[in-house]
């Protein structure tokens, strides 16, 4: 009996390592596109890495083993933002990045940005997912554990205000 | 609008994948493990703790929600603090206190450091006792006994915990005796073997808790019992006791066929047997027995007594049947007796073997019956007397020779 569950525990352990090696890039990507900066989205990768290792046993169905890392890194990053909300720490590089752009093309880009930043959490989630990362509304349904059509109206309303930003 | 997310998206794409992710996702791992090792100890400790106080609460709860429970809990004999351990004298020890109206309310059997106990509870009133009564313990030979008398006791509301003591593998068997004394009762446990044994006396609550194991190096001995005859339980045997109460009685026992005799003394040798015997002078009948070790001691039913109730039935069909036991009842008293049908009259009898003639042309008879019993009305001149007995041919013999009412 013990052995036996030594033996799943290591298979678990396995199947963990696969599954932080196969998405441990978008993750530090959609926690980079949270918080703008290195050393908060690798500190959001670690903590969101450390939370998914203690609970990983729960993960029932292995189908969605993704999506429910996906959505730890969204609720650890989110979690950050709001005990960080008054000090935002612009990266340098990112710095970089927009000064290294064209001026036509970077204004717009700019202002894109600085739209998608205004979006709250969940529309900023949402848009990332879908548009970033190319999800199906269905699989953001799931990772956000929101209904599709709430999913939906999210996403319009999130486009139709950055829409109204970029015109501005 | 489709343009300016594209470019969002080759943005996103272009983010620069540090070199520190592989070691921020291994420290990730890492932290998740001790975290998770501290979980498992934390986890273990809440639950031990947790299923504790489940436990506790529970209990608490099954005895403030069922009386039954509440009451089945009450029963469980538990052993409190020790008072002393008895020595025993010849045999014999005792303690306690007087009490009064005291229960033997739970017998409890276990086995401790090879010892086999007998745990015995005594409660008043449905609580249990805090001290024990007073109580004396005999312990004897051939057959081996322990013989309780515990004082102030009324009732033995544990006879079904017999059943416990007899689970005890050197316990042959247990038995009340029967104690013309309504504030004591004794029983008698017979092992099956010699045992060394050992008795504590507790309190809070109070308990004995006999302790015996077999005793190996004891060498049977034959000894020679000097006994009456053997008696079903009841009075009778408690009686003859009482008569030899005189001659320090030893033990009441109980034969191979379940009834009852007194053991005045045991004896070592015939001789000395004999020798006491003649000495004793009483009407009791007594003899010896010879006895070896554990072996039950066998059974002499009271040829005596049945011999006296045959010379009652041969006298009685000499006066013709006509002497009936009876209740006498008269203005100021009751009492036992006879009545005894004459051809003039008829005799009461009392219990003092006092015969009162009355004459049938001085009295009036009335007869009332009852449905299993009848009551004579005997009208003489100075009183009025009620006899009443059970039914039988009483009249048909009476209005042979008078005439009732």
């Amino acid at each position: 009996m013990a052995i036996a569950f030594k033996k799943q525990n290591r298979e678990r352990g396995d199947s963990f390592l696969k599954l932080i090696e196969a998405n441990q890039e978008q993750l530090y990507k959609m926690a980079y596109s949270y918080v703008k900066n290195k050393e908060d989205a690798l500190d959001i990768v670690q903590e969101s890495i450390c939370k998914a290792y203690v609970s990983y046993n729960k993960v029932k169905n292995t189908q969605y083993e993704k999506s429910w890392l996906i959505r730890i890194l969204i609720n650890t990053s989110i979690d950050f933002i709001r005990k960080n909300k008054k000090v935002i720490p612009l990266d340098i590089t990112y710095m970089e990045n927009v000064i290294d752009t064209k001026s036509e093309n970077h204004h717009t880009k700019l202002i894109l940005n600085e739209a998608l930043d205004k979006l709250n959490e969940k529309q900023k989630t949402v848009i990332i997912l879908r548009y970033f990362e190319d999800m199906k509304l269905d699989d953001i349904a799931i990772i956000l554990n929101t209904p599709v059509s709430t999913i939906k109206s999210i996403l319009y309303r999130a486009l139709d205000e950055m829409k109204i930003y970029v015109k501005e | 609008m489709d343009n300016r997310l594209l470019d969002l998206k080759k943005e996103y794409d272009e983010i620069d994948i540090p070199a520190e992710l592989k070691s921020t996702v291994e420290t990730g791992i890492e932290r998740g493990k001790t975290q998770m090792k501290k979980n498992r100890i934390t986890n273990k400790f809440a639950k031990a703790i947790a299923g504790i106080a489940a436990a506790f609460l529970v209990l608490t709860m099954a005895v403030n929600v069922s009386p039954v429970l509440a009451g089945a809990m009450e029963e469980i004999p538990m052993l409190g603090r020790l008072v002393k351990v008895l020595q025993f004298n010849n045999g014999e020890s005792s303690g306690g206190e007087l009490t009064d109206a005291s229960d033997i309310s739970g017998i409890e059997a276990f086995e401790n450091a090879g010892y086999e106990s007998i745990v015995i509870n005594f409660s008043q009133d449905g609580i249990n006792q805090e001290s024990m009564g007073s109580y004396k313990i005999t312990y004897n030979e051939n057959p081996y006994t322990m013989t309780f008398e515990i004082g102030g006791a009324r009732r033995i509301s544990a006879v079904e915990d017999f059943e416990k003591i007899l689970q005890n593998k050197n316990v042959k068997d247990v038995y009340e005796i029967i104690t013309l004394d309504d504030s004591l009762i004794r029983f008698v446990i017979v092992f099956n073997n010699p045992v060394e044994y050992k008795v504590e006396e507790m309190e809070s609550p109070a308990s004995l808790v006999v302790s015996v194991r077999e005793d190996n190096e004891y060498v049977e001995k034959k000894t020679y019992s000097l006994r009456t005859d053997s008696h079903p339980y009841g009075e009778t045997i408690g009686i003859i006791e009482e008569k030899l109460m005189s001659y320090n009685a030893g033990r009441v026992l109980k034969d191979k066929d379940g009834l009852f005799f007194v053991e005045v003394e045991c004896f070592d040798t015939k001789e000395a047997a004999e020798q006491k015997l003649a000495e004793l002078s009483t009407d009791v009948k007594l003899f010896v027995e010879e006895r070896t070790g554990s072996e039950t001691p066998k059974s002499y039913p009271a040829q005596q007594e049945t011999g006296q109730r045959n010379e009652l039935t041969t006298e009685q069909p000499k006066n013709e049947q006509a002497l009936y036991a009876v209740s006498i009842i008269t203005d100021n008293n009751q009492y036992y007796g006879n009545v005894e049908i004459l051809v003039d009259g008829i005799n009461i009898i009392d219990e003092y073997n006092q015969v009162k003639h009355l004459a049938y042309q001085n009295i009036e008879l009335t007869k009332y019956n009852g449905e299993s019993s009848f009551i004579l009305e005997i009208i003489t001149p100075d009183n009025k007397i009620n006899v009443s007995g059970v039914f039988s041919d009483f009249f048909e013999e009476l209005e042979k020779y008078t005439e009732v009412k």
